[in-house]
């Protein structure tokens, strides 16, 4: 097996395959990458058999031999990392399971040489071939806002493992995103012209979604194709490919939580604002899980604070309509739910919807549609 | 259970229970085998496809094992972490999970256990494997199909013995030492057999009536250990048993130490068999005592002064 590349293009490749590595898996082919070469394609894989990352690299058409190899993730990674800008050579030994990368300047005649003990490509274990069941193709970047949206919500509990994944479901030609953790909740709904009307919903790990995010912003543009299998979903965008196992379950109806009406409400209020006090405020609250009060006096929002350090009282201009007396909110869970807003946000303001002292705030961006978080206030004794 | 397979019909959560050593698990490795294999034919695992060889390398994600021959209690954690894995669509046809020895289950992780052994979040099939089947609440057996598996033969166990390469008398002692539990057969016979023990064994039963205190003290102190002192009762056991076997029948076919007849000739001649019933009832007592947490000096004291006190 044999290749020529550039190092910037092999250290883009591993580094995407790497996020998927399980380093510290008891099988070692996995702590491992795996570089196949077919017909002058090389194809780089990583997998921890919940997540499998493929990604194809460009080499030089010129001169290369068909094989694989399995390769150690961390070795290979650190090394690549560190060559010289320029071209790589590389060449394994399939006999046994050896590679050597040669790098450096044109006239040192590729003397300079880095060797890497490998594995053979036949223990590599790979996630099995798809039997397609949906298939469907998006703009990239509007995918990636609808997972950032929402993943933040996802649980992180491992006892409670639905709520460790984000809801995937077409329905009316509409795109949604949903994740809970039972304290809060968030939800996208992205409009899909000529999406097919069947009801499709699948629990994607919320831990493969934000690689997946990370591997579309690193796209620029262009599509993002989905294929949902019984056990699998796939994700294809540019030559990287991630594929994720699913969570198995009937995800909560999330629909019964979302109020369709509210007690008092501001119906605009500046995003950026509302953030910066909330911020502010939470530094001087209780230091274990910082705070925060919201109540309505006449076109202002108070936002308050205080503990034994000292206290934060800020009026924010809002159209408020009702009558709301003090509740008291997670801190970062005001910070998420209008960060995640924020990329929704038509004129930099978002809507309050408060239902009572015990009732969710539901944050919706102003005048949008398409983006609702809710929060559920802390319960003060 | 191959009828099960063929037509597709395996039920989610079985319970394989009986003796140690006759099966158990040997039969529910072969039954996970078979369960996630990609290309069986009819009730055979195909042994050449991916899940197979990973079957073999101990890796299948798929296969998940909760507990150790040696745990003394599984834990709600390896219940919790169970559920943690189940939870993730199985990465081939089905998760298999077993679970041994179910017994060992404490009452928090047995409850624990329940909705995920009733509802699985996915296709998930569960194998528990316990010799003590009365140990498991009634509400985790009550959700599996229960398959008995019963005490070997000494006939089967030799059949076994042979195929596995072991021939001589052995054989034939140890088949009839192992109690119907294979495993134990082939440890017996495979080294951890020690004449010389039965030798020693042997000789202290001969003289067990004139045996005095003090070399009384001093034997119980050597078999204080409750391993040591298991094995030389059952041999024990076995001696007083052929000797009993002996005077009743004289047919050598039911002796178990069948390669010294003539010393059990000899000394069967020196006692009446209700003295042998009551010697064998002794040594019984004895075991259940050990089984129930006696100390074993103590156990192995009060056997002996009884023996010689006769």
């Amino acid at each position: 097996m044999r290749f020529t590349t550039t190092k910037d293009n092999l250290l883009t490749g591993i580094s995407t395959v790497q996020r998927a590595v399980a380093l510290k898996s008891p099988l070692p082919t996995l702590s491992g990458i795996l570089l196949e070469l077919t017909e002058g394609r090389l194809k780089l894989t990583g997998t921890n058999l919940d997540l499998c990352i493929t990604c194809e690299v460009t080499i030089d058409q010129a001169q290369w031999q068909p094989g694989s190899i399995v390769l150690p993730a961390r070795y290979l990674s650190e090394i690549v990392r560190r060559l010289p800008d320029g071209p790589v050579h590389f060449l394994a030994d399939l006999s046994s399971f050896t590679a050597s990368l040669r790098y450096g300047a044109p006239n040192t005649a590729g003397r300079n040489q880095a060797k890497l003990n490998g594995m053979s490509a036949g223990d590599f274990q790979m996630l099995p071939s798809l039997t397609p069941k949906v298939e469907l193709e998006l703009d990239a970047a509007m995918f990636r806002d609808c997972i950032r949206q929402v993943v933040y919500a996802a649980g992180q509990d491992d006892l409670r493992p639905l709520f460790t994944g984000v809801l995937l479901e077409i329905v009316d030609q509409e795109l949604r995103t949903v994740a809970t953790d039972t304290h809060r909740l968030a939800m996208r709904r992205a409009e899909v012209p000529g999406l097919e009307a069947q009801l499709t919903n699948i629990i994607v790990p919320a831990k493969g979604l934000g690689e997946l995010a990370r591997i579309l912003s690193a796209a620029d543009s262009g599509n993002v194709q989905i294929v949902m299998a019984e056990n699998y979903v796939s994700f294809r965008v540019g030559s990287v490919q991630l594929l994720s196992r699913l969570i198995d379950g009937q995800y909560p109806d999330y629909r019964q939580v979302i109020p369709t009406s509210y007690k008092s409400r501001i119906s605009r209020i500046d995003s950026q604002m509302l953030a910066q006090a909330v911020e502010r405020a939470g530094i001087l609250s209780r230091d274990d899980s910082p705070i925060v009060s919201l109540k309505f006096q006449g076109d202002f929002l108070l936002v308050s604070a205080d503990s034994q350090a000292g206290s934060v009282m800020e009026e924010i201009p809002a159209e408020c309509d009702g009558d709301q007396a003090e509740i008291t909110f997670n801190t970062s869970y005001i910070l998420d739910a209008l960060r995640g807003a924020a990329f929704s946000l038509k004129d930099e303001s978002v809507s309050l919807e408060f239902h009572g002292s015990l009732g969710p705030l539901v944050i919706r961006p102003h005048a949008n549609g398409d983006y609702l978080a809710l929060v559920l206030p802390v319960r003060l004794s | 259970m191959s009828g099960a397979l063929e037509s597709n019909r395996v039920a989610q959560a079985y319970l394989f229970y009986g003796p140690e050593g006759v099966g158990k698990s040997k039969m529910a490795e072969v039954l996970m085998r078979r369960l996630v294999c990609r290309a069986p034919e009819l009730d055979e695992p195909c042994g050449a496809c991916p899940d197979c060889r990973m079957f073999e390398a101990g890796t299948h994600p798929d296969v998940h094992r909760v507990g150790n021959p040696d745990d003394k209690s599984l834990g709600i954690d390896a219940v919790r972490r169970l559920q943690g894995v189940l939870s993730y669509t199985p990465y081939g046809r089905t998760h298999v999970t077993y679970v041994a020895p179910a017994d060992r289950l404490t009452l928090q992780a047995a409850n624990a256990f329940l909705k995920t052994l009733e509802e699985p979040p996915g296709r998930a099939v569960f194998i528990l494997v316990s010799a003590y089947p009365e140990r498991i609440p009634p509400t985790v057996l009550s959700r599996c199909v229960r398959i008995p598996f019963r005490h070997l033969s000494s006939e089967e166990i030799i059949g076994s013995l042979g195929t596995m390469g072991y021939m001589g008398p052995e054989v034939r002692t140890a088949a009839a030492f192992a109690e119907g539990n294979l495993a134990k057969a082939v440890e017996l016979v495979s080294g951890a057999w020690s004449p010389q023990v039965r030798d020693e064994v042997i000789s202290l039963a001969k003289r067990a009536r004139s045996l005095g205190t003090v070399e009384v003290a001093a034997l119980a102190q050597e078999m204080a250990s409750r391993a040591v002192l298991e094995e030389r009762l059952r041999m024990l056991a076995a001696w007083y048993r052929d000797l009993l076997m002996w005077l009743e029948t004289a047919d050598e076919v039911l002796v178990v130490n069948a390669d010294r007849l003539s010393e059990i000739r000899s000394a069967a001649q020196g006692y009446s068999a209700r003295e042998l019933v009551q010697i064998i009832t002794r040594i019984e007592n004895a075991l259940q005592r050990l089984e129930g947490n006696g100390n074993p000096r103590l156990i192995a004291e009060v056997l002996l002064l009884g023996l010689a006190a006769r």
